[in-house]
């Protein structure tokens, strides 16, 4: 406490430099916030019946778990990705600000999203042994300066008391994905990332992370890696899902 | 307040230049804004925090401006030149000028007046011939001299630039041997350090190409910010383009170098805020070597807080970084907001933060599509053509807006407008990026391996040579760029201007849109007077120049004038005078001939003014210029009729007295010729003036007017300007009525009895 009102002039000082401003709107947010309370209340939470698998919401009644047409086609290596927040408006923009345009501290809302992902029944009560973050080309990595993934796998790390790990790379240069529909992205990513040598992940429980699910072949790709290298489960979670 | 420091420098500002005009540093106004500031952190009221701040900077200001040392220094010197002996501290760069004069910024530290022991810590503006460096500690015996106002229009104003650095005295060593340095560095080792890491750099840069000068000038410019070194000729074509930032280390500089360093540290895997940590030292030591110059400063704040924004995890505004630099920078120093380094500096990067952006987008909307168009859509080809055109569009908007930042402030220093500055920019910015990196890369490889640093040198020999034939090409566009008067200045369009050249003189005609000139002073003043002067007016070209005689001072800088205002009618005195200057003009190759003026010829130099030559006569002998001078009346608005005798002597004037010619003029222009004996009383009598200007000047004797002479002119009462108390002197024509003005002391006489 008395250190904290030593530092107070300090602190007002330092958001002259830098004024806290929500993100979105640009409206004054307390010191430590990065988006106000009302544009956060426009996020969009997926709420059920949403995909046991995907978490893919389905607009409708249907009473207990199911699994999406999507899902039911092929076979996802993942045991589930969970997203609490749909990828739209103030969530989509707040990822894409801190994705594209380097506005690196902006990790801290998105993981305050990943966060109450992990606040979902399928995670709640799971143990795991390690976060992996999914890997980031090292070409792209050059071109972006960071892995938005393992940022935000930090942050989830320090937070939940587990290990960070990366044992997976990036193989390949894909081209973006959105182009492409779903089996071809499967086949697109096939053999794009790989093991590292030297780390092992026999036998563990896996959470992964990443930033945005927009189909789950990415997940489920380097889910596939990990299991064919012996992981127990692997759990996938993200900030938000498309 | 989302951008606080943007209200809170605009307070500093109004509060600075309120204590400009009004400054008044009372204890009183002190402990009002002591309470002001504490009410306004007890209560957090936000008016109350700006008047606070604005306060807080009126106070400073005021205390900085008013009874300062340079003050003191200057009431104790006088006015009169005054021999001292005295001791202190080179704060500045000194600057070798052409006659082997090293000026310099010195800090004193004692000093003895006429065996008079004088406490002071004033800066002076020290010339001697000696050769010391910055932080050495000199012991000089010279004289006091009060710093002189610019005597000609459009001339620098070392008086005002220096006074906003709290200088007021000029400190002149004549002789080389009356200074000695007591302690080589003894002040500001970081300073120092700086300097002695800029000269080895030099070293390394201008390796393998020091037979090209200006090639070795604009590298160690660009990379070093060494502009003391080069010559004012190579800067102008980059000052005429918009491009001259690149010479001065400025912000562009700060920003690649930190962004090199930047991309070492990421290269290296450095944690990002160890980097962070160890670049923002480095640049401002940078800034240091460079010569703190405000746009690097500025520019190192600004990084600096980029880069702090890692640090404290927030969003960096680059307006609020913008202003906050703007503020610390006027919390140091409150005069900078004065200069116009400080002024361009922040408008220039000011308009680029609030308008590229917005421009970019408008622009990438034409030349690129939507980015958000999936890239494997696209071939090859297109996605290369989108990311030249946005990279383009990039640049163009940047360029766009920092040349409308910089427009009116170019404008009103420089009397220059430089449309050629978008393009120039933006071929030549790309490449000067890589003289830069060229430059670091020369830097870098020399302690390992020098071969491999001269190889740089020399690649980057190429580059520099693409740059300086790139300006150089800009500079000569038609309509690249052009000098325009200010809108505040008289717009008479009959005007004459008669220049103080010392012992020597040069005359602007404004004829109706025609600009004309009789001489063109001495070659040595060229640049700081004629030059500056002419492009003060907005001329761009000449229609004419008379050249009345083989005088150093009249006409030296002939080739010059020709060379820079190409004049349409060149003319010339037909006698051959044996003169050096003369020579120097005739044997000059690639010139217009010049035509030849007699007795009985007559121009025409714009509607309403006309020129008639009324000496020399063909066929006479002459012992020397002077004594035959061009002599030429003009006459405005078919009644007004103005002298320029030039430094016609005795015999001149008996001969034109003789040639029965009606030689009644309104007006008399005079030099001195070199006998003295000029301004005869029969010849007064023949000319019968209503006003005088005469140059005068102390040294060499016969320049002088004399006592007699003067006391002969006010018993006539014939209205004198000497111009040794006048300075240039600016003559209006409208109608039948006339005024002239001294620029000096603003006196003024008109024709009119009203
Ligand atoms: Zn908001
Ligand atoms: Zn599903």
């Amino acid at each position: 406490m008395q250190i904290d009102r030593t530092l107070e002039p300090l602190r007002a000082v330092t958001s002259l430099f830098y004024p806290a401003l929500c993100a979105v709107c640009h409206a004054p947010v307390t010191r430590g916030d990065y988006v106000c309370q009302d544009c956060l209340g426009k996020a969009q939470r997926i709420v059920a019946p949403f995909c046991a698998k995907c978490s893919e919401p389905f607009p409708g009644a249907i009473e207990g778990e199911f699994t999406c047409s999507n899902c039911a086609h092929r076979s996802l290596a993942f045991d589930a990705a969970v997203a609490a927040y749909r990828s739209r408006g103030v969530v989509r923009f707040v990822i894409l600000q801190f994705k594209y345009s380097r506005q690196l501290h902006l990790r801290h809302p998105v993981a305050e999203w990943l966060l109450e992902a992990m606040n979902d029944d399928r995670l709640r009560d799971r143990n795991f042994d390690c976060v992996v973050p999914v890997p980031l080309h090292p070409a792209r990595f050059r071109e972006r300066g960071f892995n938005q993934a393992e940022l935000l796998a930090k942050i989830l790390g320090q937070r939940m008391n587990l290990t960070l790990s990366r044992p997976l790379e990036r193989t390949r240069y894909t081209t973006t994905q959105t182009a492409f529909d779903r089996n071809d992205r499967m086949e697109n990513l096939r053999g794009a990332f790989r093991l590292r040598k030297r780390i092992g992940v026999r036998g563990l429980r896996v959470l992964l992370v990443d930033d945005i699910l927009t189909t789950g072949s990415t997940l489920s790709e380097c889910a596939r890696v990990l299991r064919e290298a012996g992981a127990q489960s692997v759990f996938a979670v993200t900030a938000a899902r498309a | 307040m989302r951008q606080p420091f943007v209200g809170l420098v605009l307070a500093a500002i109004i509060g600075i230049v309120v204590a400009d005009y009004f400054p008044a540093s009372t204890v009183s106004i002190f402990l009002i804004v002591i309470a002001g500031a504490l009410a306004a952190w007890r209560w957090r009221f936000a008016p109350l925090v700006f008047a606070v701040v604005g306060a807080t900077f009126f106070v400073l200001h005021s205390a900085r401006i008013t009874n300062t040392p340079a003050d003191a220094l200057a009431q104790i010197a006088g006015q009169q030149p005054r021999p001292a002996n005295v001791t202190g501290i080179v704060t500045t760069e000194p600057k070798i000028e052409a006659n082997g004069y090293a000026t310099f910024l010195l800090k004193l530290r004692g000093a003895k007046i006429e065996n008079q022991d004088v406490r002071t810590d004033a800066t002076v503006f020290v010339r001697w011939r000696g050769r010391p460096n910055i932080g050495d500690e000199l012991a000089l015996f010279g004289t006091f001299q009060p710093i002189e106002a610019p005597r000609n229009p459009g001339e620098f104003d070392m008086r005002v630039y220096l006074a906003r650095r709290d200088v007021k005295s000029l400190f002149i060593v004549r002789y080389p041997e009356n200074g000695r340095i007591l302690a080589p560095g003894s002040g500001f080792s970081v300073l120092r350090a700086a300097t002695h890491s800029r000269e080895w750099m030099q070293r390394i840069l201008s390796r393998d190409i020091e037979n090209s000068p200006d090639v070795v000038g604009l590298i160690c410019g660009t990379a070093l910010g060494l502009r003391h070194q080069t010559r004012d000729d190579i800067e102008e074509p980059f000052q005429q383009t918009g491009t001259l930032h690149l010479f001065a280390v400025a912000g562009l500089h700060v920003g690649i170098v930190a962004r090199l360093l930047w991309t070492v540290a990421m290269v290296l895997r450095l944690p990002r805020k160890t980097a962070t940590a160890l670049i923002i030292p480095l640049l401002f030591f940078y800034a240091a070597i460079t010569g703190l110059h405000t746009a690097s400063v500025r520019a190192a704040v600004m990084s600096a807080l980029l880069l702090g924004g890692i640090f404290f995890d927030r969003k960096v505004l680059a307006l609020n970084s913008l202003a906050a630099a703007a503020f610390l920078i006027l919390l140091f120093d409150s005069n900078q907001l004065f200069t116009s380094g400080f002024q361009l500096s922040f408008a220039v990067v000011g308009t680029i933060v609030l308008l590229a952006d917005p421009m970019f987008v408008r622009l990438a909307r034409i030349v690129a599509p939507d980015p958000f168009i999936p890239r494997v859509l696209l071939s090859r080809v297109q996605r290369i053509g989108i990311g030249v055109g946005r990279n383009l569009a990039r640049g163009v908007s940047v360029s766009l807006a920092a040349w409308i930042g910089s427009l009116p402030l170019i404008y009103w220093y420089f009397y220059l407008v430089t449309p050629v500055s978008l393009v120039a920019n933006l071929a030549v910015v790309p490449i000067a990026y890589f003289v830069l990196a060229l430059a670091m890369l020369s830097l870098i490889a020399a302690p390992i391996w020098s071969g491999l640093s001269i190889i740089f040198n020399n690649a980057n020999w190429l580059m520099s040579h693409a740059v300086l034939g790139l300006v150089h090409f800009f500079a000569l566009l038609p309509a690249g760029h052009f000098y325009l008067s200010r809108f505040t200045e008289s717009h008479t369009p009959i005007m004459i201007t008669v220049l103080d050249e010392g012992t020597g003189g040069a005359a602007h005609v404004r004829a109706n849109g025609y600009d004309w000139l009789i001489d063109c002073g001495g070659e040595r003043n060229y640049e700081r007077t004629l030059k500056s002067f002419l492009h003060r007016r907005g001329v761009n070209r000449l229609q004419g120049i008379l050249l009345t005689h083989g005088d150093a001072h009249h006409i030296g800088a002939a080739l010059e004038t020709i060379a820079d205002f190409r004049p349409r009618e060149i003319y010339d005195n037909p006698l051959d005078a044996r003169s050096s200057a003369q020579r120097r003009f005739r044997d000059a190759p690639g010139k217009p001939e010049p035509r030849l003026l007699f007795r009985g010829d007559s121009l025409l130099l714009g509607r309403n003014v006309h020129a008639e030559i009324l000496y020399p006569p063909p066929n006479i002998k002459i012992r020397s210029a002077d004594d035959a001078p061009l002599i030429a009346r003009l006459v405005i608005n078919e009644q007004i009729r103005v002298l320029f005798e030039s430094d016609a002597g005795a015999e001149a004037e008996v001969s034109l007295l003789r040639s029965g010619d009606d030689l009644k003029s309104d007006i008399l222009i005079k030099g001195q010729h070199h006998s003295g004996d000029s301004g005869t009383p029969e010849f007064l009598d023949g000319v019968k003036p209503r006003l005088i200007i005469a140059t005068s000047r102390e040294s060499p004797v016969a320049e002088q007017i004399t006592e007699e002479w003067s006391s002969e002119i006010e018993r006539r009462a014939i209205k004198l300007l000497r111009q040794d108390l006048t300075g240039a002197v600016e003559i209006q024509f409208r109608g039948e009525d006339w005024t002239a003005r001294s620029y000096l002391t603003g006196e003024a006489f008109r024709s009119s009895k009203r």
